[in-house]
């Protein structure tokens, strides 16, 4: 978790999440992971959490990994820490693909995920202002954060703003 | 997950070795140099080797496969799309440039190729382990390299914030080709097959 990093990119990992202030721009490659922005317009600072799964189920690991604990930490980030208001706060997720999986246990985790999300965010009264989810392949989102814009690009199709 | 210094510099030797004759077959069925760029074994914590590969933007092919065996494991063979159409000219045997577009003779060799390394890589592990690894049938697919990985490394993600990890980069040789070979064992076999090598070699 850094506010800043070196250059004007800086690029999230899976299961982490990392807010940053314009002129920066935040990516991340996302698979059947989903991928929540939160972006503040007047302060211009946004946030990407990378979630890989819906709930943490009292697992040990690092709570970014988890939509139940890891949606919180980035408001908790946001509020916090960059003082943004919690009225003026945006949302826009991605990702959640049907990925190829070598397991049989992972069917469709990226339909779970956009589902526990959607309802996290609804959950802490933050409006989702524009979503592209689900598919069958991968996910590579840019936040802008002197716009707000993401642009999406989905493997093998144009990107697109949001 | 535990595994002692000593085992990581057996598991080091080991699949220096392994990964020593893959590339020695990998040349010889592309009749081309593939040159060892690195191989690096470590326990990687998730979310640094991930922020490394979505930061690499690149559409690549790749095959996925399990071992299964006395240990069992995952092996991901990536190279960018435009590689994947040089190493099918190569593979064929025809001039460089030939494959322009890809197609299922891409895929076909891509999977081939994840197969021989995986192949190799196993007759390594079964030969310096006395374990029996049996490759299952490679899944090949079309994404950015950041995709592909997450798909690697999810389902041991979600319990552990650590993965222990074999990167190797190879290197077409007169070309600008890399291309990426995975291991990710699974920790909890691979340490018992250590334990077993340990003891065995004590008892010699």
């Amino acid at each position: 978790m850094i506010l800043n990093n070196n250059g004007n990119i800086v690029t999230v990992g899976v299961g982490d999440l990392k807010i940053a202030k314009s002129p920066k721009v935040i990516k991340t490659s996302l698979g059947s992971c989903v991928g929540v922005v939160l972006y503040d317009s007047v302060q211009k600072i946004g946030g990407i959490l990378h979630l890989m799964l819906p709930s943490s189920n009292e697992r040990k690991g690092k709570p970014s990994k988890y939509a139940d604990t890891g949606i919180p930490l980035l408001l908790d980030l946001m509020l916090n820490q960059a003082k943004s208001r919690k009225n003026v706060l945006t949302a826009k997720i991605f990702g959640g693909a049907k990925m190829f999986n070598v397991s049989n246990e992972l069917f469709d985790i990226g339909k779970t995920n956009i589902a526990e999300t959607q309802r996290l965010l609804e959950h802490f009264s933050i409006k989702i202002t524009a979503s592209r989810v689900g598919g069958t392949k991968g996910h590579q989102i840019t936040l802008d954060t002197e716009t707000g814009i993401v642009q999406s690009r989905i493997f093998g199709e144009p990107a697109k703003e949001y | 997950m535990q595994i002692s210094k000593k085992h990581l510099k057996i598991l080091d030797i080991i699949i220096k070795i392994g990964m020593d004759n893959a590339s020695r077959r990998f040349s010889k069925i592309i009749k081309r140099a593939a040159l060892i760029e690195l191989v690096k074994t470590e326990l990687v914590d998730i979310s640094e080797i991930t922020e490394k590969m979505n930061s690499d933007l690149r559409e690549m092919v790749a095959a996925m496969l399990r071992l299964e065996g006395s240990f069992s494991g995952k092996i991901l063979f990536m190279i960018p799309l435009d590689g994947a159409l040089v190493l099918q000219d190569l593979y064929i045997g025809q001039p460089l440039g030939t494959s322009k577009e890809f197609d299922e003779f891409t895929e076909g060799t891509v999977q081939e190729i994840g197969n021989i390394l995986a192949s190799s890589i196993g007759n390594s592990f079964a030969s310096d382990l006395g374990s029996k690894l049996l490759p299952t049938p490679p899944q090949v697919v079309c994404d950015f390299a950041g995709t592909i990985f997450e798909s690697l490394i999810f389902e041991e993600g979600m319990n552990n914030d650590k993965i222990f990890l074999t990167e190797t980069k190879f290197n077409l040789h007169d070309t600008e080709i890399d291309c990426y070979f995975f291991l990710l064992p699974d920790i909890d076999s691979l340490t018992k097959s250590l334990n077993k090598l340990e003891k065995s070699e004590n008892l010699g």
